[in-house]
């Protein structure tokens, strides 16, 4: 019934991983001999940067300078498309942001994960690989206030042109007024 | 042909929406022509922007299920359907069979709903209100059906944290089987339309190509890719929930036209009716619900991506191991569509925007106060809601 | 390719009755699982109030009267509910149900929206409370 088998979710991530191997940290293979060190005994060992921690799951952790490589390195691997950049307010005493690049390959999701600091957070773009990331970086500029260098266009595209500056619905300090 | 020549430095900008009676739903877009040939083409949104992701960090779990359904009209149950699917891996919950059977069931049958109103739609930006008018009254018998199953023609409320809220009863399923038989024979019928009546492919065969190549660097989603020739659908790629079971075959079109959308729709509700016969034929038994959902959720994230009838929908929740998210993030495929309309747009005639704009099946989910004046002299002027109020209100007076 | 592939339906429809229905002069049944208008049973209530918890549209309000004696009032904003039938599910002792008769319910005024239930001897009492209560404020 099925036009092409599916597949598995293991060979997918073997494949992330294999691509991914300069950014994830020693650590996480030290101690492994096999061909494919992180992914014996799979759902023990995956690497849980992030903390998302399901079966189907990549998480790695990068920094803002690398984060175009990366990206680039996925991409001239045929490894999936981006689904989406999340941006997630840490907390004020925390004193980051995350910025997560979510992409998706079949049932395989990589995560890439980005954390910059609360009161200086900058990320360059990535529309000069992926031109459609434009909608997610322009909302990620006005819901969190991320500085995005080079991004084609920084105007509002939820928020009112009225918005107050430096006003970043999404931070946690941001209180909603009740009604 | 001089004079064109002579005036091509400027611009001339058709600024169609919010308020427009081609689209029903709110959004603005400016497009430079010349001529009758577009130029380039701009959006804005926002315009009902209700600040759903906020919302949610103030809400508990279970009431977030009823916020997330109200994202979309027309998808209610995707919405439901992908947040409640996240919760429950986050907290570790598995989910009867039969629930699962029977939320996949009525995520298909939204799916024909879905399908129905956008062929309606479209057909009626086309200038074919006949076919509106009967796609639409067949869209009625699957919306009697859903009213009857849920309880609600919209907004269903069908799932809970851990199952659903209802059963199918023999009654419902002989119902329900009726009803595809019936939706089936005019679908064959509307297939037959869409693919053969002369004046309707005027409007849609090889207008708004996007061949695949510009639909993977676009990044389309949904029914408009797989008209493109993308091979992308989570319920084949990523079978979630009763897919496992009853898996469902991908429908593919490469000529990227709007014709082939409409094509990749309707074949799609074949592959519904199959599924739901199969769905009902084969029933699983069991509980509807788990006996006891966790209200607090212990500390972790998730992503749950469910394909909904326009795409593919994302969502990614955190929880800090309290009664409410801390981050619930929604990525749904219009936004993505979106783009691809602007991009699709240049060297069309302006009279095909709307049928290029149906075509991506879109769902304006999201104000600007300021409105630019171009007056006589041809300088630009940026007005504010106040302004152009007092505006009106001294323009009317004068009359009186 | 062909013209007019809609003609047989058109012509077809002047045999057939119209699709629509002349409401209000003619009614189609309501399914019973139609969600209407909230009831509650005051006999079974513990005051649990995970109803009020979770409902999105905080359409309820449970008023203590006495604990011990488990005597409550139910205050329904109708014009609030969105009629999600999530407190039936967190009911553990099933007092809620909707009606699937009572859906018509629309009115000129707010007045009809705020419905209390309960016994009538707690009513009567929790009436007394918010009276005393409204009288203490303007004060």
């Amino acid at each position: 019934m099925l036009s092409e088998p599916i597949t598995p979710v293991e060979d997918l991530l073997k494949q992330a991983e294999a691509i991914l191997i300069p950014w994830i940290p020693e650590e996480a293979i030290q101690g492994l001999d096999d061909g494919y060190p992180l992914m014996l005994n799979y759902t023990d060992r995956r690497i849980k940067v992030t903390g998302t921690g399901f079966p189907d799951c990549l998480d790695v952790n990068v920094s803002a300078e690398e984060l175009l490589t990366v990206i680039q390195t996925l991409l001239d691997n045929d490894w999936g498309y981006l689904a989406t950049i999340t941006g997630v307010d840490l907390g004020v005493e925390a004193g980051e942001i995350e910025v997560l690049y979510h992409f998706c390959h079949g049932t395989a999701v990589v995560t890439l994960s980005v954390k910059v600091p609360r009161e200086n957070p900058v990320v360059p773009s990535i529309c000069g690989i992926i031109p459609s990331a434009s909608f997610y970086e322009r909302e990620l500029l006005e819901m969190f206030g991320v500085t995005i260098t080079n991004t084609p266009n920084t105007d509002h595209l939820f928020l009112p042109d009225n918005w107050p500056d430096n006003t970043y619905p999404l931070r946690k300090d941001f209180v909603m007024h009740a009604n | 042909m001089m004079l064109e020549m002579t005036q091509k430095e400027e611009k001339f900008i058709i600024p169609i929406g919010p308020q427009h009676p081609a689209l029903k739903e709110p959004g603005h877009f400016e497009f430079a022509v010349d001529g009758e040939l577009v130029t380039d083409a701009t959006v804005r949104l926002g315009y009902v922007h209700r600040g759903i992701e906020k919302g949610a960090e103030a809400r508990n779990w279970n009431q977030n299920l009823y916020l997330v359904e109200r994202i979309c009209g027309i998808c209610s149950h995707i919405h439901a359907f992908t947040y409640a699917r996240g919760v429950e891996r986050l907290a570790e919950v598995e989910v009867p069979p039969r629930a699962q059977a029977i939320r996949v069931l009525v995520a298909e049958l939204e799916r024909i709903h879905s399908h129905m109103l956008w062929f309606g739609v479209a057909a009626h930006e086309a200038g074919f209100d006949t076919l509106f008018m009967f796609s639409w009254r067949d869209r009625e018998t699957i919306m009697d059906i859903l009213e009857g199953l849920t309880g609600n023609r919209v907004n269903y409320s069908a799932n809970v944290l851990g199952g659903v809220k209802f059963d199918v009863t023999d009654e419902h399923r002989k119902t329900i089987l009726e009803a595809v038989d019936f939706m089936e024979k005019r679908t064959k019928h509307y297939l037959n339309v869409v693919t053969t009546d002369a004046m309707f492919l005027q409007r849609t065969r090889g207008i708004g190509v996007a061949n695949l190549q510009q639909a993977h660097r676009l990044g389309i989603l949904g029914p408009t890719a797989r008209a493109s020739g993308v091979k992308r659908d989570v319920r084949v790629d990523a079978p979630y929930s009763a897919y496992k079971q009853f898996p469902i075959k991908m429908v593919v079109e490469t000529a990227g036209d709007l014709e082939a959308r409409f094509v990749v729709r309707l074949k799609e509700l074949f592959e519904s009716y199959r599924l739901i016969r199969e769905i009902l034929n084969n029933m699983p038994e069991g509980d509807l619900q788990v006996k006891r959902f966790p209200r607090r959720i212990k500390p972790g994230e998730v992503i749950s991506r469910v394909e909904a009838p326009r795409g593919e929908v994302f969502y990614y929740i955190r929880s800090n191991g309290g009664e409410m998210p801390e981050r619930l993030k929604v990525r749904t495929p219009t936004m993505m569509n979106m783009a691809s309309v602007l991009a699709m747009a240049v060297g069309h005639q302006l009279a095909d925007m709307p049928m290029l704009l149906v075509g991506i099946d879109p769902c304006f989910s999201c104000n600007d106060r300021g409105v630019a004046i171009c007056n006589s002299k041809g300088d630009h002027d940026q007005w504010t809601w106040e302004r152009l109020r007092q505006h009106g209100i001294d323009f009317y007076a004068e009359k009186v | 390719m062909k013209i007019a592939t809609m003609f047989s339906d058109v012509v077809g429809s002047f045999w057939k009755k119209p699709a629509t229905v002349q409401y209000p002069f003619e009614r189609v049944e309501a399914p019973t699982r139609l969600r209407g208008k909230l009831e509650w049973d005051p006999e079974k209530c513990t005051g649990c109030s995970l109803c009020s918890k979770d409902c999105p549209a905080d359409a309820i309000e449970i008023i203590t009267i006495d604990k011990k004696a488990k005597r409550f009032v139910m205050q329904y904003h109708m014009d609030r509910c969105t009629y999600c039938a999530q407190c039936i599910e967190s009911c553990r002792f099933s007092c809620i149900e909707m009606s699937d008769e009572q859906w018509e319910l629309a009115a000129t005024s707010k007045v009809p929206f705020e419905v209390s239930y309960g016994r009538e001897e707690d009513l009567a009492e929790a009436l007394a409370k918010f009276a005393l209560a409204d009288t203490v404020e303007t004060e």
